[in-house]
């Protein structure tokens, strides 16, 4: 059968996994953010990679002493336990 | 914190890049209260990256300053290529990593200084500064780089290709020691984990 040419799954999954940074901090664009995406909806790994990565992003920005401290708290506590 | 006497944002990137690069040009003509202004605006930001990336604070007001020195003395060397934040923090970077090596060998049979001497608080408190604590600890074992990639993705929010720009280097490189960050950053904190 003749067909379209995919990227072999592993190499998917190293590149997804090297973008999930900037899927989180939202400046990720078109085809990279759609391979992404596509991936994430499979790969449990990079679930979990974007949840830690979303709770060291908002530790970050609870810095600014703008946030609730109960965020913080939360934040942290996923990023360090 | 947005400014409303210049009408400008610190923390809307973009829109304010018109404004900036004018406030730039007039920065070039030596126009005191101009300089003030972007001194005003990037002094918090600049503050918050410089500390993230060395993890001395004793050196952060020091490389601040050679930074604003370079902003005021190579304004007119700005070419709108890339916008003016990214040509600012490209120079806070490399003014870091200079700062960073000359500190590193003054401390080079020293100790390195311990800065995190915060009264304990009630529980909650203490346990939150516990986990800052830690996760303090585990980004001082990452490298400069390692830590100025994390500090502009996930503080100043840039993209991959913005903090090739300002690291100068491929974006390759910045994927891949942001893949090494994480990757040391979890082994620090669980090794930290297993040691509770």
């Amino acid at each position: 059968m003749i067909g379209r040419v995919l990227p072999f799954e592993g190499s998917v999954h190293v590149e997804a996994e090297r973008l999930l940074p900037w899927l989180v901090n939202g400046t990720l664009q078109n085809e990279e953010r759609g391979l992404v995406e596509q991936h994430l909806v499979d790969c449990a790994q990079c679930q979990r990679e974007v949840e830690w990565l979303r709770a060291l992003q908002a530790q970050a920005a609870c810095d600014d002493k703008t946030t609730d401290a109960a965020d913080t708290h939360q934040a942290l506590q996923c990023v360090v336990l | 914190m947005p400014n409303t006497q210049t009408g400008m944002s610190t923390t809307s990137r973009g829109a304010t890049a018109l404004d900036e690069a004018a406030l730039l040009e007039r920065v070039a003509a030596e126009e005191m209260d101009a300089f003030e202004t972007l001194y005003r605006v990037y002094h918090p930001r600049l503050k918050r990256f410089i500390e993230g990336m060395t993890r001395q604070p004793a050196c952060v007001d020091e490389v601040l300053d050679d930074t604003m020195l370079v902003v005021w003395r190579k304004a007119h060397t700005y070419n709108h290529d890339s916008k003016v934040s990214t040509w600012i923090f490209a120079i806070a970077y490399r003014q870091t990593l200079k700062a960073l090596k000359r500190r590193n060998a003054i401390l080079e049979f020293g100790q390195v200084e311990d800065a995190n001497a915060m009264a304990p608080g009630p529980d909650v408190e203490l346990q939150q500064h516990e986990l800052r604590q830690y996760l303090d600890d585990a980004l001082r074992t990452l490298s400069a780089e390692h830590r100025a990639v994390i500090e502009l993705t996930y503080y100043l929010g840039y993209a991959c290709r913005e903090i090739a720009d300002i690291m100068d280097c491929p974006v390759d490189t910045v994927k891949t020691r942001m893949f090494y960050a994480r990757r040391k950053l979890k082994l620090v904190l669980a090794a930290r984990r297993e040691a509770i």
